[in-house]
């Protein structure tokens, strides 16, 4: 019984932050393809489950990353979400191109975006549970395969936001995308359907399921002890 | 009976479990029991500060009118470092008419004195923290009374005879610089610095603040200094026997340099730390690694023991506050500590019969351990255990021990003083966690307020490694980024930002 309770608040707890902390920046479609040889292919970077968390988007700075040579250039196509940051006159959306930097093909592509809304009441006015970033319009190139586009990791310069109180959003998730490149064929990302994990998200869903089946494994050992019984 | 099904109580404790992460998340940014009795202590003790006359004018406090002015331009609303300086601009009506009487009397005092290093040291930090966070100059305070300075003649008299009375081995004596002593000096250096940030900004007042000559001056003096700390590191023990044994990297400075007969004291030593910070050094530069090796090997926070030069009963605050402000300069600097150096945090780490033994060296306290102290209120063990054991709580938990109900730090452990003022401001400062040089953050083009022209810059500079105070990093944490522009988007001084 108390092998069975700690099985079970250790699920509960794997999932707490599924329920606590809905937040979520995203690239979709999760999955596309298959994308000809030369073709243009669009994705659009967006930000959800903000009011789960009772939280805003106040910046961002986001880079993402894909395999150069299936892709190549990648840029900014177009900033989406000026409402949500107050109107053209307070929103502030950058590129590389806008800060002066060259658009090298190097197998990222960088947006940052801030308000001069100074108070979180205002973005609360304007901004709701969800809302797209940017596009980013890559090219493919003349090599088959998939491609995952992700964020990088790090926290300041790859995944920074702010939400409330000027601090980043606790907890927020930052979920890939997968495009075909080529025929599709033996791809993983034609007919995938749901986000793109990352890789420790994998290793967190592992955990989960040996808790669960744990939690599940005692279950049926105790109620075939009380049938006994 | 009714029973509550299973799958309800599952949900119930998951919901709970939930509840308790959220309110842990949400929690990171409160106010601790420690941190709003640190906030009880700074409004005491500039009550008394106040009370005392300290910065009327003419100030009671003397020559040591510049640290009680530092003290309430940097006080802060609680302990918690997220507290900002209030500055001149973030001060109440009480504290600006505080502010600009202690800066009226040394506007007032500058052209009718001579070179003194305390006094001027102190005057020059006070002024300049002042000046940059938006302290009115003397066509507001005094326009008609001829016998005043401006902020800009004020800071240029104070600057340039301070650097004129430099010695060619880099130090200061008191009225001159016929003989190198290291207490006047880091005073001098202290102000020094501070004038830095005086000439290298956009601000005005009743002139422009800005001043490309003396600032070369001014690093020249800054860079003498240090060298001095680096040709004159001892290789000696303390004054105490016990604590005599050196490794064979450890140096330390004494009240003069040890070929004039002095060992390495605690206070000069820290104080050395920061004036070759001041100069052009880091956390990593091997000298400072070394002056930072014998302070910790012993480290004290109750009093000085016997490793004074002689004056440990009197300059016990005065050691406070250098000893953490050298520390607290690193940490503000965010400089990555190279792996196998010493860092800031590492104060009080080492039991005393560790080699190097040293039986005067304590240890951190522990914050878990101790009742609240009683002045502030009533609460048992472990009323502060929300603290981190480190150099922060030890000398903050020492000083609130030392308060008196009239907000003087002279009660219980109190090791004397050599002045009452100074000794009240020292620790204040020690509380605030003051590196003697304030400028406002997020106002980078020093234009005296916030604004879209700020944002940008914090913006375009995303990547960067901030220096030491840098007024784009908000949250002090060595890095500019993303949070530091919202951040500072928050402190904007109008409607959206407008410039």
């Amino acid at each position: 019984m108390k092998f069975k309770s700690i099985a079970t608040a250790a699920a509960a707890a794997l999932l707490c932050p599924v329920v606590a902390w809905a937040s979520q920046i995203s690239i979709t479609p999760s999955s596309q393809g298959p994308v000809a040889f030369g073709s243009a292919v669009t994705v659009k970077v967006g930000v959800s489950g903000l009011t789960a968390d009772s939280q805003i988007l106040s910046t961002f700075n986001l880079n993402v990353l894909y395999t150069l040579g299936l892709l190549n250039t990648g840029p900014v196509t177009g900033f989406l979400a000026q409402s949500q940051f107050g109107g053209a006159a307070l929103a502030h959306f950058d590129t590389l191109a806008t800060v002066g930097f060259p658009a090298t093909a190097d197998g990222s592509t960088w947006a940052a975006g801030y308000s001069d809304l100074v108070l979180d009441s205002d973005y609360q006015a304007v901004q709701g549970d969800s809302f797209d970033l940017f596009t980013l319009t890559f090219i493919a190139g003349n090599t088959a395969g998939d491609v995952f586009l992700n964020f990088g990791l790090d926290p300041d310069y790859q995944r920074g936001q702010t939400g409330t109180d000027g601090v980043a959003i606790p907890g927020m998730q930052f979920t890939g995308a997968c495009i075909a490149v080529g025929s599709g064929a033996g791809s993983s990302c034609v007919n995938a359907s749901g986000n793109v994990p990352e890789p420790a998200s994998y290793g967190l869903a592992g955990v989960a399921l040996l808790a669960a089946g744990v939690a599940g494994r005692t279950r049926r050992r105790s109620g075939a002890a009380t049938a006994a019984a | 009976m009714s029973k509550i099904p299973s799958t309800t109580t599952k949900s119930f404790f998951g919901a709970a479990i939930c509840a308790a992460l959220s309110l842990a998340a949400g929690s990171a940014q409160a106010i601790t029991p420690f941190q709003l009795d640190v906030g009880t202590a700074i409004d005491r003790g500039i009550t008394y500060l106040a009370t005392a006359g300290a910065f009327n004018n003419p100030s009671s406090a003397g020559n040591a009118s510049g640290l009680a002015m530092q003290a309430l331009l940097e006080k802060r609303a609680s302990g918690n470092p997220g507290d900002p300086p209030q500055g001149y601009s973030g001060a109440n009506a009480v504290d600006q008419g505080r502010l600009k009487t202690a800066a009226a009397y040394i506007l007032d005092k500058v052209n009718n004195t001579g070179f003194y290093a305390y006094a001027d040291g102190q005057w020059i930090f006070a002024l300049s923290s002042y000046a940059l966070s938006g302290g009115p100059d003397k066509s507001v305070l005094a326009p008609a009374n001829i016998n005043y300075q401006s902020i800009k003649e004020a800071m240029d008299t104070l600057v340039s005879r301070t650097v004129s009375n430099q010695n060619a081995a880099g130090y200061w004596c008191y009225n001159d610089g016929n003989c190198n002593d290291s207490s006047t000096t880091q005073f001098a250096v202290a102000g020094l610095h501070a004038a830095k940030s005086f000439y290298a900004s956009a601000s005005s007042g009743d002139q422009a603040y800005a001043d490309p000559v003396k600032l070369g001056l001014v690093n020249t003096a800054l860079t003498k200094s240090q060298a001095a700390y680096v040709n004159n590191a001892s290789g000696t023990g303390s004054d105490n026997g016990s604590c005599n044994v050196l490794t064979a990297t450890e140096r330390g400075h004494g009240y003069h340099p040890s070929n004039e007969g002095y060992k390495p004291s605690m206070q000069q030593t820290a104080s050395g730390i920061y004036i070759q910070l001041f100069g052009g050094s880091d956390v990593n530069t091997p000298m400072v690694q070394n002056y930072m090796q014998w302070v910790k090997n012993r480290y004290r926070y109750s009093d000085l023991d016997s490793m004074g030069n002689g004056f440990q009963s009197l300059t016990w605050s005065y050691y406070m506050w250098s000893s953490f402000k050298a520390m607290e300069v690193i940490r503000q600097s965010g400089t990555t500590v190279n792996a196998g150096n010493i860092g800031p945090n590492e104060f009080g780490t080492l039991p005393a019969a560790n080699a190097p033994a040293c039986n005067q060296r304590q240890e951190n306290k522990v914050p878990a351990s101790l009742v609240r102290v009683a002045s502030f209120g009533a609460g048992g063990v472990g009323y502060y255990a929300a603290e981190t054991k480190g150099q922060y709580f030890d000398y903050a938990h020492q000083i609130l021990n030392m308060q008196c109900a009239d907000g003087a730090f002279t009660c219980t452990g109190y090791p004397g003083a050599w002045d009452t003022y100074s000794h009240q401001a020292y620790l204040l400062l020690v509380l605030q966690r003051s590196t003697g040089n304030l400028v406002q953050r997020c106002d980078v083009d020093g234009d005296g307020d916030v604004d879209s022209n700020d944002i940008g810059l914090i913006r375009a500079a995303i990547g960067q490694v901030p220096g030491a105070g840098d007024t784009r990093d908000a949250n002090s944490d060595g890095k500019i980024t993303i949070v530091d522009v919202r951040q500072c988007t928050m402190k904007c001084t109008r409607a959206n930002c407008a410039p």
